[in-house]
């Protein structure tokens, strides 16, 4: 889903997936990383 | 050791002779064990007693038996034994007590208590009266009806654990058991077959395969920087749960690492150096993290990094750069790249280089305008309240001298500039001077570059500052290309010399500025002043600075300032 600007709107499974992938990783994680897991999260 | 040997007191029994009897058996018994303890066992032969006290065996054994409470006999076989003890009494049955041994004790192990590893804490009532139960009811109806509509399945799980109780005074007007059950739980859980639920468009994952890396980034942002769940310190992420807490000490003596060292710091550093985790550690990065996000909260702290440097400083710490002039002031001055350069109107580090030719306004106070290419040049600042940052310049030719300088990012109402490099203009450069600055890959750091000439030397401008301010001609000499058109000699501007600085208020208005400056370079006709632009431009960034353009556009508004259109200039001062 995506507002007016072509932003996609983050569901709360997105959040959810982006929290498990932060405590699983066990370290501080770029926001490029967390594009990467939503896009791999999608592809699954 | 023993003191003293004492003898029991033992009253015998039986006739007299058999006392006497019993009584000296009893010595020779103590004497056959006079090294034993209180209370062993001393046997003697009652064949052998009755050879030592003359007496036959049926005398002793009819004494013996008449003091029970003194001997036992013992049959062995052919033998019989007479026993006894020091303290006078018949040994005990020596039986070893194998009751609470420690061997039974393994034998047999106690079973280890039953115990739930974690006990779970009772679920608390909220005690509410009718009225608010009654707003609780309809919220949650309202709650399930919406959960219904966005497909979330475990819906039935709202309210549990709340328990109403009713305090109403008149309670008999409603049934506590139906206002105890929550009605969520009937709806929710009875419905479903009813009314299917079809999946909501706001749960399950986004197909991101039409947007850029650059949109979901943003949307990632936009979200999780609302979202208490996850910590954020530039482009890094953690959950919130999983950072580390830095305790009153740490944050005493981050502040004082500063502040001794008189300079701001990278994170790196004080991780390191003050927090005592080294780089190698697994936990280096969680715990730079940790550190950059809790100082960000904190008020004594303020961040001065790039995303690539992260430098922190304290408010206590002295300001980077020349004291000759507030940095406030300094920023009033560059007023006009406000509206030069708008916010946003340029790209942050998207260009890799910078030539710049130094100013006398820039050279007196060791500094770089933040003017639309330096701009394009450096980073934007990384924290949305960010005032300021520090950079480390190299300068290879200057004995590959580092400065720390600090970038003064542009606010509503003053420009922005880079200071901190006036000792480098002072002992290598003059007003005129060129530079390249160049981005390296850490968009902190920066190098600083100039094309070396022969060795030359003039009479430049300077200003006097120490007591009464005013401008002098000095002696210099330079090995470093210049712009011609921007030095400020003796030759070109003579009568500069002694000259006193204009007044703030003066400076403030670039008109006031300009009418000045023709006084200071122009040549006279008649009552006008008449000047070239470009010496205009560069006498009037003596004062202050300013900008072709915003030159221009000033001259443009003075009526008292005409253009013959090839770049001489006439100020007529009645007009």
């Amino acid at each position: 889903m995506a507002n007016d600007t072509g932003i996609p709107e983050l569901t709360s499974e997105d959040i959810a997936v982006l929290l498990e992938a932060l405590r699983a990783a066990g370290r501080p994680m770029t926001t490029q990383e967390l594009v990467e897991v939503l896009r791999a999260a999608a592809n699954r | 050791m023993v003191a003293e040997q004492t003898r029991p007191d033992i009253t015998y029994q039986g006739t007299d002779a058999q006392q006497a009897l019993a009584e000296r058996t009893f010595q020779v018994i103590r004497l056959q064990g006079m090294f034993a303890s209180e209370y062993a066992p001393i046997r003697v032969k009652l064949d052998a007693l009755a050879g030592f006290l003359e007496a036959s065996e049926s005398d002793i054994l009819e004494a013996v038996r008449a003091n029970a409470q003194v001997f036992t006999v013992v049959e062995e076989e052919d033998t019989t034994w007479v026993v006894s003890s020091r303290h006078g009494t018949p040994p005990l049955d020596v039986v070893p007590d194998t009751r609470h041994s420690f061997a039974e004790r393994f034998m047999t192990p106690v079973p280890a208590p039953e115990r739930p590893l974690r006990t779970e804490r009772p679920e608390p009532e909220l005690v509410v009266n009718t009225e608010i139960g009654d707003a609780i009811d309809d919220a949650e109806r309202e709650s399930a009806r919406v959960d219904r509509e966005l497909g979330v399945e475990d819906g039935a799980d709202a309210g549990a654990g709340l328990t109403v109780e009713l305090i109403s005074e008149a309670p008999e007007t409603v049934e506590p058991e139906a206002v105890a059950e929550p009605a969520v739980e009937e709806e929710i859980v009875e419905e479903p077959e009813a009314a299917p639920v079809e999946p909501a468009v706001a749960t399950g994952p986004t197909d991101f395969s039409q947007y850029s890396d650059e949109a979901i980034a943003t949307a990632i942002e936009n979200t999780l920087r609302s979202d208490p769940r996850f910590a954020n310190f530039g482009h890094l992420w953690m959950p919130e749960e999983r950072v580390e807490r830095l305790s009153r000490g740490n944050l005493r003596s981050l502040a004082d690492y500063i502040n001794e060292q008189e300079q701001p710091l990278t994170d790196d550093v004080l991780v390191q150096d003050v927090l005592g985790v080294r780089r190698s550690s697994s936990e280096f990065e969680t715990m730079r993290f940790s550190m950059n996000y809790r100082l960000s909260s904190e008020r004594n702290f303020e961040f001065l990094g790039t995303r690539d440097q992260p430098f922190w400083g304290t408010t206590d710490l002295q300001p980077i750069g020349t004291t000759r002039r507030k940095a406030s002031d300094i920023g009033t001055d560059y007023r006009y790249l406000v509206d030069e350069v708008p916010a946003g109107s340029v790209k942050p580090r998207s260009v890799k280089s910078v030539e710049h030719t130094l100013t006398f306004y820039e050279f007196t106070y060791g500094l770089l305008p933040l003017d639309a290419r330096m701009q394009a040049l450096l980073p934007a600042p990384m924290m949305p309240d960010q005032r300021s940052a520090v950079l480390m310049v190299e300068i290879p030719q200057f004995d590959n001298s580092v400065y720390l300088v600090e970038v003064r990012y542009p606010t509503h109402n003053r420009g922005g500039f880079i200071l901190g490099l006036d000792d480098f203009y002072e002992e290598k450069l003059v007003p005129g001077a060129m530079l390249s600055i160049e981005a390296t890959d850490n968009d902190g750091q920066y190098r600083i570059e100039y094309l070396e000439d022969e060795e030359k030397q003039d009479r430049f401008l300077e200003l006097d500052d120490r007591r009464s301010p005013k401008y002098v001609f000095r002696p210099l000499s330079y090995d470093t290309a210049v712009a011609e058109e921007w030095l400020v000699t003796e030759d070109r501007f003579p009568r500069f010399a002694q000259e006193k600085p204009l007044s703030e208020k003066q400076r403030r208005r670039i008109e006031e500025v300009i009418e000045a400056t023709f006084l200071r370079i122009g040549e006279q006709d008649g009552k006008n002043w008449i000047a070239a632009f470009d010496d205009l431009l560069v006498a009037v960034n003596i004062e202050r600075p300013a900008s072709e353009t915003y030159l221009r556009s000033a001259i443009e508004n003075m009526p008292s300032v005409t253009d013959d259109g090839s770049g001489i200039l006439t100020y007529d001062p009645t007009a």
